[in-house]
């Protein structure tokens, strides 16, 4: 077993009610940990695309909005199973990492300076993206 | 929706930041129309859904308060003042308020119960003479427009036409409470749905913002299978 640590982590924090409330959230989380299960390197150091958390929940949710959802809750909601990264990259190669205060100023058009020139851009926000790794809380580092 | 092609920020993504690191009240509001665009395109995607007469303002009020209310970008809930089944969308802090009035424009499915732009208005006045205050932090308010009527960007050209002729042509007390409306021009919200006026609150004196934000609800296939189960 490679990730009894997440497994407690889900059972505490995702249990379902006695009414079977939260069931499919429960039931997605675990797709996760069968996931990772089955992945060959380090739960420590994965990192989730969108498109990978999509696809692990999909069976458990009933529309995208719902799955969009819980991708959310997970990041944003107690006990932040995830944690997003954002980043700004485009055609020049050069990955920048962004707080998510440096993401707001540039979606409340507080900012518009390139973060790899320092030039004013009017395209910033298309090439700010988002990954997720675990909350270290929740997996072994090994 | 989830973009299958990139990790792009989602709505929610944005939303969330927008609400949650707001520094001012139009922070928070561009965080609501996200959220709120987001909703309504998932209430849409339900048109076929027929509630029972009677229960289809707040049968659909609450489809869009489930997809709104989702605990870490903000709070959303019915209202109770008056009755009805409006909604109350607030920063987690308290410290921000936007007020929703849900109105139905055209005629419902299978009723003979049929609304006009006149039933629009009167959601106007309850917005503004009974829910807002027009003062810092609550100057927003939203209409939310379920249509029913076909070529629903024709019905809502009609509708602003009708809002703004009955501001200078009505009655004395929409003159009264309609004063000084014109376009608003949001800067912040950069999305397409619906438009913004405003004019100057009766009871306040400020300015107080309304976003028209339509829904299209009119469900009419008319492909042979779809015949067939009708």
């Amino acid at each position: 077993m490679k990730s009894p640590k997440l497994k407690e982590f889900i059972d505490v924090h995702y249990r379902p009610n006695e009414e079977g409330g939260g069931l499919c959230k429960y039931n997605a989380l675990y797709a996760l940990n069968d996931f990772l299960e089955k992945y060959p390197g380090s739960n420590y150091r994965v990192v989730f695309t969108k498109n990978r958390l999509y696809e692990v929940f999909k069976d458990y949710f009933s529309d995208s909005y719902d799955i969009e959802d819980f991708i959310g809750e997970l990041n944003y909601k107690y006990p932040f199973l995830l944690k997003p990264r954002y980043f700004f990259e485009d055609d020049r190669l050069e990955r920048v990492t962004l707080e998510a205060s440096d993401v707001f100023k540039y979606i409340s058009k507080r900012s518009n300076l390139d973060p790899i020139s320092g030039l004013p851009s009017d395209s910033i926000e298309e090439y700010i993206f988002v990954e997720y790794v675990l909350n270290e809380e929740a997996v072994e580092n090994d | 929706m989830i973009s299958l092609t990139a990790n792009r920020m989602s709505a929610l993504d944005k939303a969330f930041l927008l609400c949650n690191q707001a520094e001012n009240f139009d922070d928070f509001a561009s965080g609501v129309h996200i959220l709120l665009d987001r909703a309504v395109n998932s209430a849409e995607q339900e048109a076929h859904i027929l509630f029972e007469s009677g229960s289809v303002e707040d049968g659909w009020t609450s489809k869009i308060i489930a997809r709104l209310d989702n605990g870490f970008c903000l709070k959303a809930r019915p209202a109770t003042a008056g009755g009805n089944a409006d909604i109350v969308i607030e920063h987690l802090s308290g410290d921000f308020t936007i007020i929703c009035e849900s109105k139905i424009l055209g005629e419902i499915p299978n009723s003979t119960s049929k609304y006009y732009n006149n039933h629009l208005l009167e959601g106007m006045k309850q917005l503004v003479t009974r829910y807002s205050t027009a003062t810092v932090g609550q100057d927003h308010c939203i209409l939310l427009i379920f249509c029913f009527a076909p070529m629903m960007r024709d019905a809502i050209d009609k509708w602003k036409q009708y809002f703004f002729d009955k501001s200078k042509n009505g009655t004395d007390d929409d003159k009264k409470h309609f004063k000084n409306l014109g376009d608003y021009n949001f800067v912040s919200y950069v999305g397409q749905r619906g438009f913004f006026t405003s004019h100057t609150h009766h009871s306040s004196g400020y300015p107080v913002k309304v976003r028209h934000v339509p829904v299209c609800l009119y469900h009419q296939p008319v492909d042979k299978s779809a015949k067939r189960k009708t």
